[in-house]
């Protein structure tokens, strides 16, 4: 019995939680449960999801990359560059392309040059900012009128853009990763990367797959955000990895690598935006929500690291 | 335990290794030094050159801390934080006391304080370093905002900014605290039973370990330099700027690390070199001089000190991959490791 | 340098049908040492050849050349009569060769028809066709008749399970060839019996099956014929059915022992007493008393558990037990620094891993154990550091060009030497040696036997686990041999002989009771 209730408790802790923070909330602010505010609380969660989301993907595998935020603001940068000149979708579509290039560029660095993943990233985080502010001249880029942009962030049928868009997102991630060749590659690179090298696994292609979709969905991120004021510009989105990884950690998705769960990112984006929002209600300044981040990030990671690597001793032998 | 490769290739081959690593950076430190003197209009004046030897020692007193942390094969993510919050308590306490010793000291304390969590967090919680520091430098960026509510602190007595901003017979007093802490810190690792345990668990943990080397404790010891030299760094930028508030030199982490691992030091730990710590500090104020002398836009100037950093970074990894390219066509044998094999021979 | 080896039997009539997998002359060279040295090999389509040895005979150089990881120094493979070269595992798959390593190569987070697919899914479109994927596995596992659900995740599954799938992947590569790399090391009577009809059945299949243990009581019921190799050479192919134990045990050690006898000890004060020694569910049931001025012998196969004992008891491993004293008084060892503290030191078996500090100099790794005693303030003297490192220069006779230069430049009898002399240094009146001369050349081999008989007749004691028989023989008084985690008995002066050891030692778990 205890059994079931573990795996119980690991796969749906989060949403317990969740659900549990809110109703406190709730008591405290009595204004969290109006519709504009749950809206509001929605939409800010499923900015943060949708480059968590990438980003479950990329620790899935066994690696981290923590250059989104400066992906985030290039990318954005580019597309309202191109607006002029490509009319509205197209240069959506740039932005989304710029995203991939660099994630490209940060697969290719890892794979190529053996650099560790996160300090490639790193490396890479100041770079592409530096590229944001060199392409902007550090001056705003504004959308005047240009409203359309706004389909990323306005409301279909009432329901905002962002929260379809990370669903949307989520579900076709989780088809990817339980029903193609590539999805089950990559849980296999987190799981025993020596071993699925050995046995043929393409691990550079894979590689290079991963940190693509985490461009895109960093880029994407950065537009939906721009769109929101309809201003880019080479600073946005700083503290951005924090907040994605800190949602992968919370859902449960282990950092070992092998597993995810998108659903638990969607919740802990959720989470993290509940939190956030109520300590705005409160009028609690607006510095302890970093603190807030963080501080929960590590709580769940000790959490998950008592809970021990037993995955991977189980595959080796009493020696 | 090298394959194909006769003894006396080996120790030719290791030779050179070792001089470069060692002494690599300053031989291109001197040369570049050199070529700017004579190319680059206005480098050569006495007040300039003194001025890239003053802004070396402000990453470089963090990296010579940096330094002990990398040889022991791991890296402080933290210190960029902690930076700002050492100095902005420098200047806080240095105002409101009026008393410098006492900013240094509570400057100093938060920093042993800060090094001492990451230590704890590391060596008895065992959250992987990478996180651990990662997430202390988003914690103690926030308390800083808290504390602070996003105000800079300013403080300028004249002798609490003669430390960032004077001289002594010429030479800008950090860059003689700089040069000061590096020989200091090189003699700890060196003659220090302190500093052995750094060189051995950086080289190999496990046979530390057997050897009966202190790992748990030099460990946390180990966090508390970094963060220790982060704040005096912290220490002599308040006093430089007269001021400190949050968001003080965001990429400090970063550039303190590249400074390490270009001076010579390899981020696998076990090897280090402080020599080559300092000089590719003053390398890298050096040529963030130089892009200004050249009227280099600053976002540009940004990028390009970015690319240097991940090519500084990125050595080791290129080393290893020439180095597998070219074994690939003696013979296989580099995939004879213990996953693929029994360990019988 | 080997004496000279029997002429090897003549390999008996091959039937009429072609060999599937044979191996001519097959050679393989380290650095300093002839791992493998002209061996000829063959294996026929149902037939399982077992392939016997000590440590270090050859066995595992021959499997990593089958599975395409290392390369033959000279020789030839050839699959089906034609010689084939493989340059990675991949190549060896194609060709049919399946190996089973005793590390698994399995994903442990993906199911097992995944792991038996990996790379090979098969795929509808861009989907993965999870139903024929399932149902192809099930096809393989029925040819075993293994019961594992296709669906199940590795991890969730006990070893010798896993180690099925090892098996079903190598089939569904369509194998002609699997080669078991000590495929019972980790399993339970039971799931060897179950392991062994699995042998059976690939036979029935027409599979050819190289199975490579040590334990004899398995090879004999499962083998058709057996081979012997011995330090890199071949010995002996037979039928099974004529031979017995005692001639494979003959074959697996004979050869003269060209060391000198061990000298006459007389042991004095008790040092270290154990009693019920356990590890975990691994090792259980060790008791012995060490004396000073005496060499007590731990000896045993790969995974015998007489090097873990060593290791618990300088608090590398959580033990348990009954009793632990140290020269009379109870002691409890923490980790490496308390049981240098109680005056024991250890030598590990894998200086590699364990043991040389590879950055550092001579002189500093003699003197990593030492450091509190060299401090004078802050600072080490480093002229008492020098004097230390010369005395142990001198005492082992140390062959390097300078103190200061890498350990790792040295050869390995020389960083052995160094990893003693640190031991040495502390001081310590109980010293746990676990495999001294492990990839050390003659002449330091015989320097260091002469320093153990040294240190012994100075009063020291020395636990020594080794799996070189003549080098346990040589050095040990007496000697508890293992086999499966229990101690099998313990050997002394006329029965101190290789091949008593070697009995001992190939006990299968069947035969544990005494």
């Amino acid at each position: 019995m205890s059994n079931r209730f573990i795996k119980f408790w690991k796969s749906y802790s989060i949403v317990i939680v969740v659900l549990v923070v809110a109703v406190i909330i709730s008591f405290m602010a009595p204004r969290f449960f109006q519709f504009e505010n749950l809206m509001n609380v929605l939409s800010n969660a499923s900015v943060v999801a949708i480059v968590g989301l990438g980003m479950t993907l990329a620790i899935a595998s066994g690696n981290f990359d923590l250059s989104v935020g400066s992906t985030a603001a290039f990318a954005s940068c580019v597309s309202f560059s191109l607006v002029p000149a490509l009319g509205i979708p197209l240069s959506i579509l740039a932005g989304l392309i710029t995203g991939a290039v660099v994630g490209l560029i940060n697969g290719a660095i890892i794979t190529e040059l053996r650099v560790p993943a996160f300090i490639a990233t790193l490396g890479m985080q100041t770079i592409v900012r530096g590229l944001a502010l060199i392409y902007t001249g550090g001056k705003d880029l504004y959308l005047y009128g240009q409203t359309e942009y706004k389909v990323l962030s306005g409301n279909a049928l009432g329901i905002p853009m962002p929260l379809i868009m990370a669903l949307v997102i989520a579900i076709v991630l989780s088809l990817v990763v339980s029903q193609t060749r590539f999805g089950r590659h990559v849980l296999a690179l987190g799981s025993n990367f020596p071993a699925a090298k050995r046995s043929g696994v393409q691990t550079t292609w894979v590689v290079w797959g991963v940190f693509a979709i985490v461009g895109v969905t960093a880029a994407l991120s950065g537009m939906v955000v721009s769109a929101q004021v309809l201003t880019a510009n080479g600073r946005l989105s700083t503290g951005l990895e924090l907040s994605a990884i800190a949602v992968v950690v919370l859902g449960g998705t282990p950092l070992s690598g092998g597993r995810l769960t998108m659903l638990g990112t969607l919740m802990g984006a959720l989470l993290i935006a509940i939190i956030n929002n109520g300590l705005n209600l409160l009028n609690i300044p607006i510095f302890y929500q970093e603190l807030t981040v963080g501080s929960l990030m590590l709580i769940a990671l000790a959490i998950n690291l008592s809970q021990g690597f037993k995955v991977s001793s189980l595959i080796r032998r009493p020696q | 335990m090298n394959i194909e490769n006769s003894p006396a290739r080996k120790q030719i081959s290791r030779d050179w290794d070792v001089l470069w690593e060692r002494y690599g950076i300053t031989v291109v430190l001197v040369i570049a030094w050199i070529l700017a003197y004579f190319l680059v209009p206005k480098f050569n004046l006495p007040d300039n050159m003194l001025n890239v030897l003053r802004q070396s020692a402000f990453v470089g007193v963090a990296a010579v801390g940096m330094t002990v942390a990398i040889i022991s094969g791991t890296f402080d993510l933290s210190i960029g934080s902690t930076l700002g919050f050492c100095a902005w308590t420098a200047v806080v306490v240095g105002a409101a006391t009026g008393s410098v010793p006492l900013a240094m000291l509570a400057s100093a304390v938060v920093g042993i304080v800060v090094g001492f969590i990451n230590g704890m967090l590391i060596t008895r919680i065992k959250i992987p370093a990478f996180i651990t520091t990662l997430g202390m430098y988003f914690i103690v960026r926030a308390i800083h905002f808290i504390l602070t509510d996003g105000a800079a602190a300013r403080y300028s007595a004249k002798d609490f900014v003669w430390w960032g901003n004077g001289s002594v017979l010429g030479i800008p007093v950090p860059f003689i605290i700089f040069v000061i802490m590096a020989i200091l810190i090189a003699l700890v690792l060196n003659r220090t039973e302190f500093g052995r345990y750094v060189y051995s668990i950086g080289t190999n943990i496990q046979a530390a370990k057997v050897a009966g080397v202190p790992v748990q404790s030099t460990i946390v010891w180990i966090f508390i330099v970094s963060s220790l030299f982060a704040s005096f760094s912290a220490f002599l930028i308040g006093s430089r700027i007269y001021s400190a508030g949050p968001g003080l030199e965001p990429d400090f982490a970063l550039n303190v690390i590249a400074t390490v691992v270009l001076g010579g030091t390899r981020l696998a730990g076990g090897r280090g070199s402080m020599l080559g710590t300092v000089a590719a500090a003053i390398l890298f104020a050096g040529m963030g001089n130089v892009l200004n002398l050249l009227h280099t836009d600053s976002f540009v100037q940004r990028v390009a000190i970015g690319l240097v950093l991940l090519l500084a970074l990125s050595i080791e990894g290129v080393r290893q991959r020439l180095f597998e390219i070219s074994s690939r066509k003696t013979s296989k044998e580099v995939k004879l490791d213990k996953g693929s094999a029994s360990n019988v021979s | 340098m080997t004496p000279q080896t029997p002429a090897s039997q003549p390999v008996p009539a091959p039937p009429a049908t072609l060999a599937v997998l044979e191996v001519r002359g097959l050679t393989r060279r380290f650095p300093g040492v002839l791992a493998l040295n002209n061996v000829d090999f063959n294996v026929y389509p149902g037939e399982v050849h077992a392939l016997v040895g000590e440590n270090g005979a050859g066995k595992s150089t021959m499997i990593n050349m089958l599975a395409g990881v290392l390369q033959p120094s000279s020789g030839s493979i050839l699959m089906n009569g034609k010689p084939r070269v493989f340059h990675s595992t991949q190549d060896s798959q194609h060709a049919g060769i399946g190996v089973i390593f005793q590390e698994f190569n399995l994903i442990p987070h993906l199911s097992v028809a995944e792991n038996v697919f990996i790379n090979r899914e098969p795929e509808r479109g861009l989907r993965i066709d999870w139903k024929t994927m399932f149902s192809r596995t099930q096809v393989v596992m029925d040819r075993l008749s293994i019961d594992i659900d296709p669906r199940t995740t590795i991890s969730e599954l006990p070893v010798a399970q896993q180690q099925l799938v090892e098996i079903a992947r190598a089939l569904a590569f369509e194998a002609q060839v699997i080669v078991m790399d000590e495929p019972t090391a980790a399993l339970s009577e039971h799931e060897v019996d179950r392991l062994l009809e699995i042998v059976r059945s690939l036979k029935t299949a027409g599979v050819a099956v190289i199975y490579v243990s040590h334990k004899l009581e398995e090879v004999f019921a499962i083998a058709d014929r057996i081979t012997v190799l011995r330090d890199g050479q071949h010995i002996i192919t037979e039928n099974a059915a004529d031979l017995n134990e005692q001639k494979v045990i003959s074959a697996m050690v004979g050869r003269t022992l060209i060391h000198t006898e061990c000298p006459v000890r007389t042991p004095g004060a008790l040092r270290l007493k154990v009693k019920d020694l356990c590890i975990e569910d691994r090792v259980k049931g060790v008791s012995f008393e060490l004396h000073a001025g005496e060499v007590l012998g731990l000896a045993g196969l790969m995974g015998s558990g007489c090097d873990e004992v060593v290791e618990g008891l300088f608090g590398l491993r959580p033990i348990t037990f009954s009793e632990l004293t140290l020269n009379g008084k109870a002691v409890s060892i923490e980790g490496p620094r308390s049981a240098i503290r109680s005056k024991i030191g250890f030598v590990p078996s894998d200086r590699k891993q364990s043991g040389l500090l590879p950055d550092l100099s001579v002189k500093q790794n003699t003197s990593i154990g030492i450091l509190e005693r060299l401090r004078q303030g802050f600072w080490i003297n480093q002229r008492q550091e020098l004097k230390v490192a010369e005395n142990y220069r001198t005492k082992l006779n140390l062959r390097c060009n300078s103190l200061n230069q890498r350990i790792s430049g040295l050869s390995g009898g020389n960083q052995q030497k160094v990893i003693l002399a640190r031991s040495l240094a502390e001081d310590c009146d109980v010293l746990f040696l676990a495999e001294p001369t492990r990839g050390v050349d003659v002449g330091a081999k015989a320097e260091i036997y002469t320093l153990i008989d040294d240190l012994v007749a100075a009063g020291n004691a020395v636990l020594l686990q080794s799996s070189e028989l003549p080098e346990i023989i040589r050095l040990a008084n007496r000697v508890i041999v293992f086999a499966n985690g229990l101690p099998q008995g313990e050997l002394s002066g006329k029965d101190l002989n290789q091949e008593n050891i070697m009995a001992l030692a190939t006990r299968t778990k069947g035969e544990s009771h005494e």
